[in-house]
């Protein structure tokens, strides 16, 4: 693991709050608390111990996000130390109305996003030519091709590895203010108002991207499984 | 040909409203309408709806956990007890080698 050091090492970034607001957090996470009352206590009382319980416990599962927010687990593993450390450091801003994991969940999302604006700076690509065309009468310009039944896994069972592989290369491929938007809403679960809250943006622009990206992805599935049927064609 | 009620355009504009469920009931209706009359639309939907169901699916495999190492927890630990007000620095240390159940003891 490339950065896992002593307290001193930690660069100054790592102390800058990922954690939401009160407000924030009210506006993002509604809901009564269920029971972390006694931890929540321990972690505002600086308890090494219930520090410990908290990584062990909520760790994996966060460890998980952001590794399907950055790709990779080493990055992932220092969003989530990033993360630990300004929530712990901002217990003060924990006010129970949401679950203690809601909130580290948001946490992390954040800290991931904060790395991959400093490490993506790669220029927007437009993905227009990935969004349908209408003639004048409002229909779409090019005919759509089916899918098959079952070529992309659109039965109820799980999809195949190599399929698996290839949606995540063409999510990858999105530009990151749509692949952003569509990892919160359709991976993480997030609604509208908690993207909007976690990316700085509005509402609106939210539902706008997320359903470009949808569109751009869609667009790229296709020429995906079109481009398998034209290689099993050519055997 | 002539589909009914909205646009093919204006119904692919729409479709998130419509697949997350955040639309009228009668607006729904209406696109409800076009998807029946409009094969290419309801093609178009029904991959539309697969993507959203395919990024979900092909991000979060089977086992949506990752271990967290022990390197990272006394990283965190240490980071913590180095900022620890000047009362009882102790409190904030952590044997990552105990087990979670024997120090809770």
């Amino acid at each position: 693991m490339s950065r896992v050091t002593a307290a001193d090492d930690f660069p100054s970034r790592v102390t800058a709050n990922l954690a939401p607001r009160a407000d924030e957090i009210e506006a993002i996470e509604p809901e009564a608390d269920f029971g972390d009352g006694a931890l929540v206590l321990q972690l505002k009382a600086r308890d090494g111990k219930a520090y410990e319980r908290v990584m062990r416990e909520l760790g994996p599962r966060l460890l998980a996000t952001a590794v399907r927010m950055l790709g990779n687990e080493d990055d992932a593993r220092e969003a989530v130390q990033d993360a630990f450390l300004s929530a712990f450091r901002n217990m003060q801003n924990f006010d129970g109305k949401s679950k203690l994991s809601t909130w580290l969940h948001r946490i992390v999302i954040n800290a991931c996003l904060m790395k991959l604006r400093t490490k993506r700076r790669k220029p927007s690509v437009s993905i227009e030519t990935l969004l349908p065309r209408y003639n004048d009468e409002g229909h779409m310009e090019l005919p759509i091709q089916s899918w098959r039944r079952g070529e992309t896994g659109n039965d109820d069972d799980a999809p195949d590895d190599s399929l698996r592989q290839r949606v995540r290369e063409e999510i990858e491929t999105l530009p990151e203010e749509y692949r952003a938007v569509l990892m919160l809403r359709d991976v993480e679960d997030l609604d509208t108002a908690e993207t909007a809250v976690v990316l700085g943006v509005s509402e609106s622009a939210v539902k706008t991207r997320l359903h470009r990206a949808r569109q751009a992805l869609r667009a790229k599935l296709d020429l995906v499984v079109r481009g398998e049927r034209s290689q099993e064609g050519g055997k | 040909m002539k589909c009914p009620g909205p646009s093919c355009k204006e119904v692919c504009e729409f479709l998130s409203d419509f697949v997350d469920g955040q639309m009228s009931a009668v607006r729904r209706l209406a696109f409800e309408a076009h998807l029946k009359a409009c094969p290419p639309c309801a093609e178009y939907m029904h991959q539309f709806a697969l993507t959203i169901k395919l990024s979900k699916k092909c991000c979060c495999p089977g086992k949506p956990t990752l271990p967290i190492p022990d390197d990272l927890i006394k990283a965190v630990c240490a980071a913590m007890a180095a900022d620890q007000p000047a009362c009882d620095v102790s409190q904030a240390r952590c044997d990552t080698t105990a087990p979670l159940s024997k120090q809770q003891n």
